[in-house]
């Protein structure tokens, strides 16, 4: 993704970078939006089925979304292979030349955005997934949930100017994302804990209380 | 002289990291009025986990060649 942006700008004369930068930005994060509540109708079009079919089991979800963050952070870990369903492949590249800068730029983080119709870079999006599925009875929630998902896919390409990473090479780029691999997979175990423990301190007194 | 050249170099980095501030603050802002929306109607013991695990989602594309 930082690829498309720099080279979205690059390619435009020095003059006209500032506007192409900011159009390009502008349009980016709109587009991340849009993607992002498109995939939340699909999630909410599901939840909503779940929900009139076996009615409200938020719980479940949760001690479901709990199981599967436990199962990604031991092989984030190293302890055990778990499958990732996903799907392999990326925004088409050659947008950025077919459709004008703004349409290109729409299109494409409207792509991203869509989250699970990409490949995915997190494997917390599996307990999310879960997580959305189990709360049919309010669609809305899910639609701003997977929006602000999609406007924060987006908006990491902001990180652009702000780490100076827009006027460097492709290898650059390649060099930055790997010094942070280390740095990465700790926030990847970090959010997956923090997934097991928030679930099980809902469920658990909720047990308790039962038995 | 050379003073004056170095500010025309360094002119269109600034204004591009204003761009991308002014823009992340703007982005900032939506993402939180969209989950205090969600917030309405989701106990927060779902909204929590979902926004942490969404916020890593998002921000883990940064890192994604």
């Amino acid at each position: 993704m930082l690829y498309t942006i720099r080279w979205m700008v690059e390619r435009e004369p020095e003059a006209e970078r500032h506007r192409a930068r900011a159009e390009v930005f502008v349009w980016f994060l709109l587009g991340g939006l849009a993607g992002g509540a498109l995939v939340g109708s699909v999630i909410a079009l599901l939840a909503r089925t779940i929900f009139y079919l076996s009615g409200s089991r938020p719980l479940l979800f949760l001690g479901a979304a709990a199981v599967v963050a436990a199962a990604y952070a031991g092989q984030a870990a190293a302890f055990w292979r778990v499958p990732r369903p996903q799907f392999h492949h990326q925004v088409p590249e050659s947008w950025r030349n077919i459709f004008s800068r703004k349409v290109a730029s729409f299109l494409y983080a409207a792509g991203l955005g869509t989250v699970f119709f990409t490949r995915l870079s997190s494997r917390a999006a599996y307990p999310l997934a879960i997580l959305l599925l189990g709360i049919g009875r309010t669609p809305v929630a899910i639609i701003a949930i997977m929006a602000s998902v999609g406007l924060v896919r987006a908006s990491t390409s902001l990180a652009l100017p702000l780490l100076h990473l827009d006027r460097v090479s492709s290898d650059r780029i390649d060099m930055w994302i790997g010094s942070k691999h280390r740095i990465v997979q700790r926030l990847e175990m970090t959010v997956l804990v923090s997934v097991i423990c928030l679930s099980a301190a809902s469920i658990l007194p909720r047990i308790l209380l039962m038995g | 002289m050379e003073q004056r050249a170095v500010s025309a170099q360094a002119s269109p980095d600034h204004s591009a990291r204003a761009t991308g501030a002014v823009l992340g603050i703007a982005a900032i802002g939506v993402v939180a009025a969209l989950l205090v929306r969600a917030g309405w109607q989701v106990s927060w013991f779902v909204l929590a986990p979902a926004v942490i695990s969404g916020t890593w989602v998002g921000v883990a594309s940064l890192f994604s060649p």
